[in-house]
């Protein structure tokens, strides 16, 4: 085991603007769409890269599969490199899938007799075993994406760099596409680049994560802590442990928020959030006012701003409740169960209440917090659903003979 | 163990440096040798798909010939009257073709390479050199076939007796490489210049078509006289087009030291255009 893969102050500007004409050249400028990135990279590792359109991934993906060159900075590889940017690249519409089969696997590198000796093998992952001999012209986009994908993933390349391609295709090939590149990346042997803006299959295959923005490395390690990095969870709130001294607390002249939290157990309070923690809210309220009952009220927000959800001590008897004479700080915990948040950021509310009548403080915005994905088994759907919630609920299912 | 010099050796560990400072030496007879397979089916792709669904396919390549020999004969021959040197008119406009034709198809193919192959260029990586090679090939296998319907001709002649093959025969190959290499040459050049700036693509058929009047194809090179006669002869596919024609027929005008300049000249303009080329592959897809 060693470095199979070292970069070193690589580089890549692009010139702005049209080429053609006199002079026009000179008067744009340039972009440089990575900026001075190192890395290396071990055998075996699965390494997935994300970031943002434009944040450099596919020019750092062109500059290692040697499509282009750096304008500065040294790439060193072991072994050989195979680029997946794309499924089924130089296939021709008028060859048969068996012709077409040949010419993309030795566009991808791969010798004639290695491919006749694989050629069974990638039909029958393909699926197009019938068509075969048909011109790919007449082929559904689905059983071309199969076919080129089928190839791809039989190239014996230490060294495989994969970009967007399991975007294609529905959610069958997709699930069997990353359980085949999990199967690749088993034996250790291979080494995986794997672009993708699908977290969920970021998080299951890979064993480190690379974050772009802007052409720059800002992040390399954990994939949890990347992904809430690019979800832009830490930029607007990482503060999930929030303390005030009495002159900055917030609140009014009869009450004050001396610490607010979001505890998960196991976790510390800088650890990304996985959709599948358990989280307890806590706030803690400093009363300078005898109130019978004092009640607090949690709303749950979208990023966007849509009012979600909402909790309260409104439900609790008034026996819960303890009076003034047993403390002026009162700490207000709230329970929620793991698998009910999705993979999204949320803002949170609080809001006081006297007597279960007047809201007498609200505090917009107390919390922002984002959630990662849970890790998930391979084999399952990787796509990533756009409800607000995702619970776990309990279910029965129970099966019985016809009469 | 470290030893002092264990990073220089780990430096000769590595498979591949890209270094951005540096141009990579490449090796492009090694590149050729390990993409023999995908020259081959880059070639078979060329060749096979240009027919799918024609009734005729490959015939084609037989019939262009002799559509274009027949307007030869009535153009050139009978309405312009031009000597073909008291060689058979069809005969001698078809050596001349057939032989010009393998020159111009190298040309077009391979001045191509980067504008008709982008989109595998931005995807997947091999030496790009790969597919100027198999422009070279698949426009040799087309010579081969229609080098078939000459000799057909050919040897209908011959045993009329009307033509008189001589001893020079044996340069044939020789005389076909230099064909090759001016016209590969000639194309990576034009491949190089159009990557970035398209304009020369305008000027390849134009320049294609005055390049194939100022070969001796429809006429012999006897027939011009004095200045033009000296001009001629610094077209470098002048003295290979008559060499073949002299050795196949017994009729054109041969002189070494004009083959030796052509040689040359090819030799010089395949160097250059490799040289231009292997600037060009570096970087081109940012700017195609």
């Amino acid at each position: 085991m060693g470095n199979v893969l070292q970069i070193e102050n690589l580089s890549k500007a692009y010139q702005i603007g049209e080429i053609g004409g006199f002079g026009v050249k000179s008067k744009t400028g340039k972009i440089e769409a990575l900026n001075d990135v190192n890395f290396e990279v071990m055998q075996g590792e699965v390494l997935g890269i994300i970031g943002k359109n434009g944040a450099g991934k596919s020019t750092l993906l062109k500059l290692l599969s040697q499509i282009t060159t750096p304008t500065t900075g040294i790439i060193r590889a072991k072994g050989k490199i195979a680029s997946l940017l794309e499924v089924g690249t130089g296939m021709h519409p008028e060859l048969t899938g068996r012709e077409n089969v040949f010419l993309n696997g030795a566009i991808l590198g791969m010798g004639k007799t290695e491919i006749k000796s694989k050629f069974d093998e990638i039909v029958r992952f393909s699926g197009c075993d019938a068509f075969i001999d048909t011109p790919i012209k007449r082929y559904s986009s689905g059983m071309k994406v199969r076919l080129g994908f089928a190839v791809a993933v039989f190239l014996d390349s230490e060294i495989i760099i994969i970009d967007e391609v399991l975007a294609v295709g529905d959610a069958e090939f997709q699930s069997k596409a990353i359980q085949k590149i999990k199967e690749i990346t088993e034996d250790g042997s291979k080494t995986i680049l794997f672009v993708s803006h699908n977290l969920a299959s970021v998080k299951s295959l890979c064993t480190r994560c690379l974050l772009l923005e802007k052409g720059k490395l800002v992040f390399d390690g954990d994939i949890d802590q990347a992904i809430s990095k690019y979800m832009g969870y830490d930029k607007h709130i990482s503060d999930r442990n929030r303390i005030w001294n009495t002159v900055m607390a917030p609140g009014n002249a009869d009450y004050k928020l001396r610490a607010a939290r979001i505890v998960t157990d196991g976790k510390t309070f800088e650890d990304p959030l996985s959709t599948s923690d358990a989280i307890r809210i806590e706030v803690e309220i400093e009363s300078l006012k005898k109130v019978k009952r004092l009640d607090i009220t949690f709303q749950l927000m979208s990023d966007a701003g849509d009012f979600l959800a909402a909790t309260s001590t409104f439900q609790l008897p008034d026996s819960d409740f303890q009076t003034h004479e047993n403390g002026n700080i009162t700490t207000f915990a709230c329970f929620i169960p793991p698998n009910i948040f999705n993979m999204q950021s949320y803002r949170i509310n609080c809001l006081l209440l006297e007597n279960r009548k007047t809201v007498v403080h609200r505090l917009d915005d107390l919390f922002k917090i984002g959630f990662t994905a849970a890790t998930r088994d391979p084999e399952t759907w990787m796509g990533q659903a756009k409800s607000y919630f995702l619970p776990y609920l309990d279910w029965t299912i129970k099966a019985r003979l016809k009469d | 163990m470290s030893t002092p010099d264990s990073s220089i050796h780990q430096d000769e560990s590595w498979d591949l440096i890209i270094d951005a400072g540096q141009l990579s030496n490449r090796n492009h007879f090694k590149d050729f040798l390990n993409n023999r397979d995908l020259l081959s089916l880059l070639v078979k792709r060329d060749l096979v798909t240009i027919y799918k669904q024609t009734l005729l396919g490959p015939l084609w390549l037989l019939i262009q010939p002799i559509l274009k020999v027949a307007i030869f004969y009535f153009v050139f021959g009978k309405l312009a009257g031009i000597s073909t040197d008291g060689v058979p008119a069809v005969l001698f406009y078809l050596t001349g073709l057939t032989f010009w034709e393998f020159f111009a198809a190298i040309v077009k193919k391979s001045a191509d390479v980067f504008t008709a192959n982008q989109h595998i260029f931005s995807k997947v990586y091999f030496p790009r050199m790969v597919v100027a090679f198999a422009a070279v090939a698949s426009s040799g296998i087309k010579l081969a076939i229609q080098f078939s319907l000459f000799f057909v001709v050919w040897i209908f002649y011959l045993l009329q007796g009307l033509v008189h093959p001589n001893i020079f025969l044996i340069a044939l190959p020789v005389l076909l490489l230099i064909i090759a290499v001016l016209g590969l040459g000639t194309g990576l050049i034009l491949t190089s210049l159009t990557a970035k700036y398209r304009d020369l693509r305008f000027v390849i058929d134009t320049g294609l078509q005055v390049l194939f009047y100022l070969t001796p194809v429809i006429y012999p090179l006897s027939i011009a006289k004095g200045s033009f006669f000296n001009a001629l002869l610094f077209n470098p596919l002048v003295s290979v087009i008559e060499a073949i024609r002299f050795s196949f027929l017994g009729q054109g005008v041969v002189d070494v030291k004009f083959l030796v300049y052509s040689g040359f000249f090819a030799i010089l303009t395949f160097w250059i255009g490799l040289k231009l080329f292997e600037k060009t592959e570096r970087t081109f897809i940012d700017t195609i």
